[in-house]
């Protein structure tokens, strides 16, 4: 399975074994999306830890349940690092809470640049379980 | 007032609110890139946010307070039965110099009691902290059959009288948790119990959210002053004597509270006490039965 695409976002891995996911136009994230979103991260990468770009540039926000479940020791279970690209002011806000408030258990960091992205990914390519 | 305005307003409204740790409020916005939108959405995340924060650190708090509380208890009330042994050790060290053994045996005696009282509530403390809900496996169980099964066991020993309440219902919950529960309340009532026979009751009574099980008993019963007292470990530690641990009540306490239940007391002096605690139906209920009767058991 190369591809995946569940309610609120299309997820694909790419050939050097970074999962690509992004949030749909004006998605709204709660809580059982996140576990259907990383579900699929997870049958992506056929249970590997891997590095995650996650293209939140259009999404609207999610839940509190749903910012906790990311940052959660079960999305650590299943992501190495994450590269979250934002664009808009919006992304930004929702990025820099993953930064501090909810904090995640893996290296995440804000891009706008998507090559950037990847780049810095590919550090934890190797980082399986 | 314009939308703008409007939502403005609302802004230091909440941010006064934020302000007086009333994480309640919310912005109702369209979330877009508007900035006014976009600083309303972050406050209503920040808001969700700090209040989880609030509400943890709130918990620390009282944890802290309970370990501060709990630490000087223990170092206090260890403390007491070593230094009772120190001046009966001086007495010992006396008699021994001037040859004189005639209280040595009851010096002996005192030092064993002491030896034993302290041992006990190391004991009580252990099992305190051992006692908690995580890791707890649900099961179904009839209520009828536990309460039947744990007075057969105590009316093999003492002259005691138990009516216990026919076609109570089947509910889910710990097991073991219910018959360390049980047996608390039970061995308290037959324990404390300064009539010619014991009567003990069991009945319980299903209510809007939860299961309320009672223990009632015809003891001598607790005064105002001790009721609120009698599930604080801090006072219990000072009633450990060489029978009891001293803390049954409140590791029964804990256990209760860690399951979502209550547990109080209904007494005054002379006139029996009735244990009330109670199982969340959250907890779900898998079978009940009525109508209600009851059975009773006698012992010899």
């Amino acid at each position: 399975m190369k591809e995946i695409t569940t309610k609120t976002e299309h997820l694909i891995i790419n050939d050097i074994g970074i999962i690509e996911c992004k949030t749909f136009p004006n998605s709204y994230l709660n809580l059982e999306d996140a576990i259907e979103n990383l579900n699929a991260v997870k049958a992506l990468a056929n249970g590997k830890k891997v590095p995650v770009l996650v293209d939140i540039t259009e999404t609207k926000g999610g839940s509190k349940e749903c910012r906790d479940y990311y940052a959660s020791e079960e999305a650590a279970n299943i992501q190495s690092a994450c590269a979250m690209l934002v664009e808009s002011s919006l992304s930004r806000l929702i990025g820099n809470f993953f930064l501090g408030l909810n904090k995640t258990k893996f290296p995440l960091k804000l891009f706008s640049d998507k090559n950037e992205a990847i780049y810095w990914l590919q550090n934890f390519i190797n980082d399986e379980r | 007032m314009s939308d703008k305005e409007e939502i403005l307003t609302e802004m230091v409204e909440m941010i006064g609110a934020m302000a007086r740790l009333d994480f309640s409020r919310r912005l109702d916005i369209e979330i877009t890139n508007e900035p006014i939108n976009l600083i309303a959405f972050g406050l209503n995340m920040l808001s969700e946010e700090l209040e989880n924060n609030i509400v943890i650190r709130s918990n620390l708090e009282e944890i802290n307070s309970n370990l501060e509380k709990f630490s000087y208890t223990v170092a206090h009330d260890i403390k007491s039965p070593l230094n009772s042994s120190k001046g009966i050790i001086s007495l010992i060290e006396d008699e021994v110099k001037q040859y004189n053994n005639q209280g040595l045996n009851e010096y002996i005696e005192i030092l064993k009691n002491i030896n034993d009282r302290t041992r006990s509530m190391i004991q009580g403390i252990l099992e305190y902290s051992k006692s908690n809900a995580t890791n707890i496996t649900m099961t179904s169980i009839d209520l009828n059959d536990i309460c039947t099964k744990l007075a057969r066991d105590y009316i093999l020993k003492k002259e005691i009288h138990f009516s216990i309440e026919e076609d109570m219902p089947t509910l889910v919950y710990n097991e073991s948790a219910l018959i360390q529960i049980l047996s608390n309340l039970i061995s308290n009532a037959i324990k404390f119990n300064d009539k010619e026979i014991c009567e003990i009751s069991i009945f319980c009574k299903e209510r809007a959210f939860d299961y309320m099980i009672c223990v009632q008993d015809n003891g001598p019963g607790i005064g105002k002053q001790n009721m609120k007292f009698i599930f604080d470990l801090f006072e219990n530690l000072q009633s450990i004597n060489e029978d009891s641990t001293g803390i049954g009540l409140t590791i029964v306490k804990k256990i209760i509270m860690e399951m979502n239940g209550e547990i109080w007391v209904e007494s005054s002096l002379g006139e029996g006490s009735k244990f009330f605690f109670t199982i969340p139906k959250s907890t779900p209920l898998v079978q009940e039965k009525s109508p209600k009767h009851s059975h009773t058991f006698n012992s010899k």
